[in-house]
This record gives C-alpha cells, sequence and structure tokens, in this order.
C-alpha cells in the first residue's frame, strides 16, 4: 500500500483468507458500516471482514481510495487547484474502466457494496449490470444474467399471454 | 486482537455468487430499481421465477419502484367524430427502447372489440382510461367493453339497467382495488337536469359478483337550489369540501397524487391575465385532518413554456390527472401561427414537459400503463392484500375518482353524496 502522511489515522481490514490491508480510517468510513461500527467504537485497529475475499476486497478498497476525497469525508482534502467538474469527469472515467470486470466479479462487488454500505458502488455495479440488458430480448437477457427460463409450461403459457410485447 | 463486523444479518449472502440468481432478491431488488422504466422492470422480472419471485413478493419494492420511475405514458387516444374507432398516437422516445417495445407490441388499434357488422356508426366511443384499462361505450349495441391493450384482456360489463341507459349524459369508470387481480368495480353516473334540479344516478358493477349486474343506488340531487341564486348553474360548495370563491372555474378533473392521495385540477378558463392552475390536494395538515389544501401554478410558467405570449391569449386545458402528472393541452385563442401543444405538468416537480405539438379539438384520453397482473401478486398471496386496509383506503378512494365535467354544482353535491355511495359499496363488499 502507498505510504501514508503523518497523523493520519489508519486502520487494518481483515479477509477472511487472511490476508490484510492498511488503509486510512477515512477510506474504511465510505463503508457506511465500518463507519458506523468506528462512531459506535466497537472498532479496534483492525477489523475482519467475514464475508468478502481478499481479490474483492482489493477492488472494494481501491475503489474508496478514489473516492474519499470527494466525498466530503475528509472535506479540506479535496484539491483546490482541480475545479470540481473536471474532478467528477475524471471519477467517471475512472468508475468505467474499474468496473471492466467479468460478470462474477461485478456480482461479488454488488454483494460486498451492499454488505459494507458503499453506496456509490453499488449504484455503480447495479447500472452496469442494467446496462447490459437494457433494449434487450428476455433470451438476451437471460444470458447477460446467467440465468435461464425455469418457468413451468403452463406458468409461462400465463405469462407470455399477459405480456405478449415482452416477448417480442 | 481484531474486531469482526456484526455478524451479517439482512445484508448476508453467501460468499462468492457466481450467478444473479444467487446474490439474493433484496440485492436483485435493489439492481432492479437502476432500470430506467416500468417497461424494462417487465422484461427484466420475466426473464426467470427468481427474478419475478423478487418483484411480486414485495410491495416495498413496488412502492419504491413507482416512486422513482412513475407509470409511463404510452400515447393519446383521439376521439373523432366521423371514426367508429378513437385513434392513438404514440409517444416516440428514443431513450427508452423497452418503452417503444411496449407501445410496439400492445394492441393499441384496439383490435379485440367486437367488430361493426354492416353498420360501422356510432361504433365504440372512450369513456376513459384507467389502470391499463381503455374503459368503452357502444351507443348502437348498448356494450359496455374494458379492454387493456398490453395484457389485451378484454372484459364486457353486463347491460346498464333501464334506469340508467339511454342518455347522453353517462360516465362509465372502472375502479380497481389497489394493485387489483383482474377483479374491479366500475360505476356510471347518469346525470340529468331539469329545470331547477341536477340530478345524478349512481350505479355500481362488481366483476367478483358478476350475478347480481348493476346495482343502482337511488337518485341524488347534485344542486340544492336557492331563492333567488339564479338556478342550478351557481357553485353551491359545502362547508368543509371545496373552498372555492371564483365562478369561473370549469372543466374539474379528479385524479391521484404519486403517493394515491386525491386530487382535483382545474384549469382557470376565464383568459384573465391571472390565469392560474389550480390545484387541490386532500391532505392532512398538523392537527391531522385532512382538508383540500390549495395551490396555484401560475400562467406565466405555461407561457414561456408553450412559446406564446400572454398577448396570444394562451388557453390551457386540462385533460387527466393521473398519478401525480397532471395532462394539459394548451392552444393560442388570439394567434393562429404559435405552436399548439399536448403537455404533461408534474405536480410534485413543477416540470413541465412537451409530448405532442398539434391542435386537438376532439376529446383526448393520455394512456398511461399499468403494472402487468403477473408483476404484482399471484393468488396465494391476494387473502393478505384483502386484509391490507392501505388497499382499503386506495379503494374508497379510487372510487371517489369520478369525474364530474359539466359543472361545479355537481361536482360540490357529489362530495358529499358520494361519501354516502361509498358507505353502501363498502357495506356490500362487507356482506359478499
Amino acid at each position: 500500500m502507498a505510504t501514508r502522511e503523518a497523523g493520519k489515522k489508519m486502520i487494518m481490514l481483515k479477509s477472511p483468507d487472511g490476508m490484510e490491508f492498511e488503509v486510512e480510517e477515512a477510506v474504511a468510513m465510505e463503508s457506511q458500516t465500518i463507519r458506523k461500527m468506528i462512531e459506535d467504537d466497537c472498532a479496534d485497529t483492525a477489523i475482519l471482514i467475514p464475508n468478502i475475499n481478499s481479490k474483492i476486497l482489493s477492488r472494494v478498497i481501491e475503489y474508496c481510495n478514489k473516492h474519499v476525497p470527494t466525498t466530503g469525508a475528509t472535506g479540506a482534502a479535496a484539491s483546490d487547484t482541480v475545479a470540481p467538474a473536471a474532478l467528477a469527469e475524471d471519477l467517471k472515467i475512472w468508475d468505467a474502466e474499474f468496473i471492466k470486470v467479468n460478470r462474477a466479479t461485478r456480482f461479488n462487488l454488488i454483494q460486498a457494496a451492499s454488505y459494507l454500505n458503499i453506496k456509490g458502488l453499488l449504484d455503480l455495479t447495479s447500472q452496469t449490470t442494467i446496462d447490459t440488458i437494457s433494449d434487450n430480448s428476455l433470451e438476451e437477457i437471460r444470458s447477460f444474467l446467467s440465468t435461464k427460463n425455469d418457468y413451468l409450461p403452463e406458468e409461462e403459457q400465463t405469462i407470455r399471454r399477459e405480456n405478449q410485447w415482452a416477448f417480442q | 486482537m481484531a474486531s469482526q463486523l456484526g455478524t451479517p444479518t439482512a445484508r448476508y449472502a453467501p460468499p462468492a455468487p457466481s450467478t444473479i440468481t444467487s446474490i439474493g432478491d433484496d440485492l436483485l431488488r435493489e439492481i432492479f430499481l437502476h432500470l430506467p422504466s416500468l417497461p424494462s422492470l417487465v422484461r427484466a422480472a420475466l426473464a426467470c421465477r427468481t427474478f419475478l419471485q423478487a418483484v411480486r413478493s414485495s410491495p416495498v419494492f413496488r412502492r419504491g419502484f413507482r416512486s422513482l420511475h412513475p407509470s409511463p405514458f404510452l400515447g393519446l387516444f383521439i376521439e373523432s367524430y366521423s371514426c367508429s374507432l378513437p385513434s392513438f398516437v404514440p409517444l416516440r422516445r428514443r431513450s427508452d427502447p423497452d418503452l417503444a417495445a411496449a407501445i410496439r407490441g400492445a394492441d393499441l388499434f384496439l383490435t379485440r372489440l367486437p367488430e361493426d357488422n354492416d353498420d360501422p356508426s356510432p361504433g365504440w366511443e372512450i369513456q376513459g382510461c384507467q389502470d391499463g384499462y381503455v374503459v368503452l361505450l357502444n351507443r348502437s349495441t348498448e356494450q359496455i367493453a374494458a379492454y387493456n391493450p398490453l395484457t389485451l384482456a378484454l372484459d364486457f360489463l353486463p347491460p346498464l339497467p333501464q334506469e340508467m341507459s339511454r342518455s347522453r349524459s353517462l360516465e362509465i369508470h372502472i375502479v380497481f382495488s389497489q394493485e387489483g387481480q383482474g377483479s374491479f368495480r366500475a360505476v356510471c353516473v347518469r346525470h340529468g337536469r331539469s329545470l331547477r334540479r341536477a340530478r345524478a344516478r349512481i350505479a355500481v358493477f362488481s366483476s367478483d359478483d358478476r350475478g347480481k349486474g348493476w346495482l343502482v343506488m337511488p337518485a341524488v340531487d347534485t344542486a340544492t337550489p336557492q331563492p333567488g341564486d339564479g338556478g342550478v348553474d351557481k357553485p353551491m360548495f359545502h362547508t368543509g369540501t371545496l373552498p372555492l370563491k371564483e365562478k369561473h372555474f370549469t372543466n374539474f378533473r379528479l385524479g391521484q397524487t404519486k403517493d394515491g392521495e386525491l386530487c382535483i385540477v382545474c384549469a382557470d378558463d376565464s383568459r384573465a391575465k391571472e390565469w392560474t392552475l389550480a390545484v387541490w390536494f386532500w391532505r392532512a395538515n398538523g392537527d391531522g385532518i385532512k382538508r383540500w389544501m390549495e395551490k396555484r401554478f401560475p400562467l406565466h410558467k405555461f407561457v414561456e413554456f408553450t412559446e406564446c405570449s400572454l398577448e396570444d391569449h394562451i388557453v390551457v386545458n386540462s385533460v387527466a390527472v393521473v398519478d401525480g402528472f397532471v395532462y394539459l393541452s394548451s392552444y393560442c385563442h388570439a394567434s393562429t401561427e404559435s405552436p399548439e401543444w399536448f403537455l404533461s405538468f408534474c405536480l410534485e416537480t413543477a416540470e413541465l414537459i412537451k409530448l405532442f405539438r398539434g391542435t386537438f379539438d376532439s376529446p383526448l384520453h393520455p394512456y398511461i400503463m399499468a403494472w402487468p397482473p403477473s408483476l404484482v401478486c399471484n393468488k396465494s398471496c391476494k387473502e393478505s392484500l384483502v386484509s391490507d386496509d392501505g388497499a382499503k383506503v386506495a379503494e374508497i378512494e379510487a372510487f371517489l375518482l369520478l369525474r364530474v365535467r359539466r359543472s361545479l354544482s355537481k361536482m360540490a353535491a357529489l362530495h358529499t353524496e358520494l361519501t354516502t355511495a361509498r358507505s353502501h359499496i363498502l357495506r356490500i363488499g362487507v356482506l359478499r
């Protein structure tokens, strides 16, 4: 991990597969779940994240690191030299690059974002999933979301009858 | 020693999901909230049982989705006096392909309605569009049909009883219970007036109790003329009803706000410079008692938006109020060159949207997509709906959604009369 400026409070995040990540407290607090824990004084200097493996956790931390200065938690840390609009544009480009992952990783990120309660990441991962299915036939939606048609024949008949337009 | 994040409960799902169905219903719904519109939700939800069940099983999700994505306007039925069927003008928005698919796939030509035999006139006449259904009356065959062009559900109502039919001033409305399971009540209002009296007769039909047919209520006076008040057209408002002082309000529309509360919208057609769109919301204030709360939207908003000028004498007519949106048609009284529009106006944000440009001089019926029954509920959860007080309340309010076109006096008196009528209807519901 990059070296931190002196005086910043650091916190250790541990994944269940034994990896440890040292991050700034402000970065960890991008997660509302961790923030609440810290604010309620229930956190030691190390926190075990029970159901997110190291691969996903490192991506989540990467996301939080990138997003921390603009979300107000560190207030003055936001750059004074870069216009907010340019900063937002830069973040958008970064997000688009960040989310270029395979489907399984994206679903894992959705789950991690939800569990850790990181709204920005949850929105990003959900929206990306939605974008892949918009303007597609039901068959294509099934293939994009790796799910299959598991209706009973009579169920499917009813659903088709009631929603003919959606099957066209 | 490391502390551990609290035992994952609601937010927990087993690690390492590799398919979307394994991430759990809560997360699935979270993702679905990002879909752009109801048609896109329908498509996504129908992909498999897991998705469909996630939508069906959560009224909270449906409420959330509705508040983010209002049911979409698909287009406009325009009645034509010279045709035996209304025509449809579709909304064209490239930004939402699923919405376009719904318009493309719906039977908006109403082809399933019984065909005319040799005599094509006068044909089918739209009474209104409600909950995805188009209610039509055929005056020559006296048939009443409720047709949903998206689900292709077609229902015929029994013929009207003698005392209701044979009148030009009939209004038929269909009222579904909240998230209706295809069961509905139809309300028919027959207006009659003589020199000194205005009377209305209301008949109710319940689709759950077809055997009983139409239940006709006793006729009610819709105006109580006082000596010297100049007849029945003078508005009479009971204490506690609409606090209306001006006389130049006509063309009332009843509808519901986004949160399902009753509201009344009225365009003031006095053509005065201080023209307003008046809206009354049925809302509780600090003391918790519900009253009519008035809010006015001034003319200049519409003038600027429609590129008319005040000198053009813009006239804006309200056409319908659905789910917090007022549908309006505007035209300039003085200028034939100024553009004329069909607009939507959001009561919550006061945002105006131009839907169509054109001159509309025959009756208009905006068609708004409804949630298909397959997404709302299956039979197994119908029981929970019946015991839902909220649904009951919504049903009562929905019943109040009678449009009153012709005069203020009817409007005022109907408010009181409907209170009686709805308790009748509820009693019918209880007895059944």
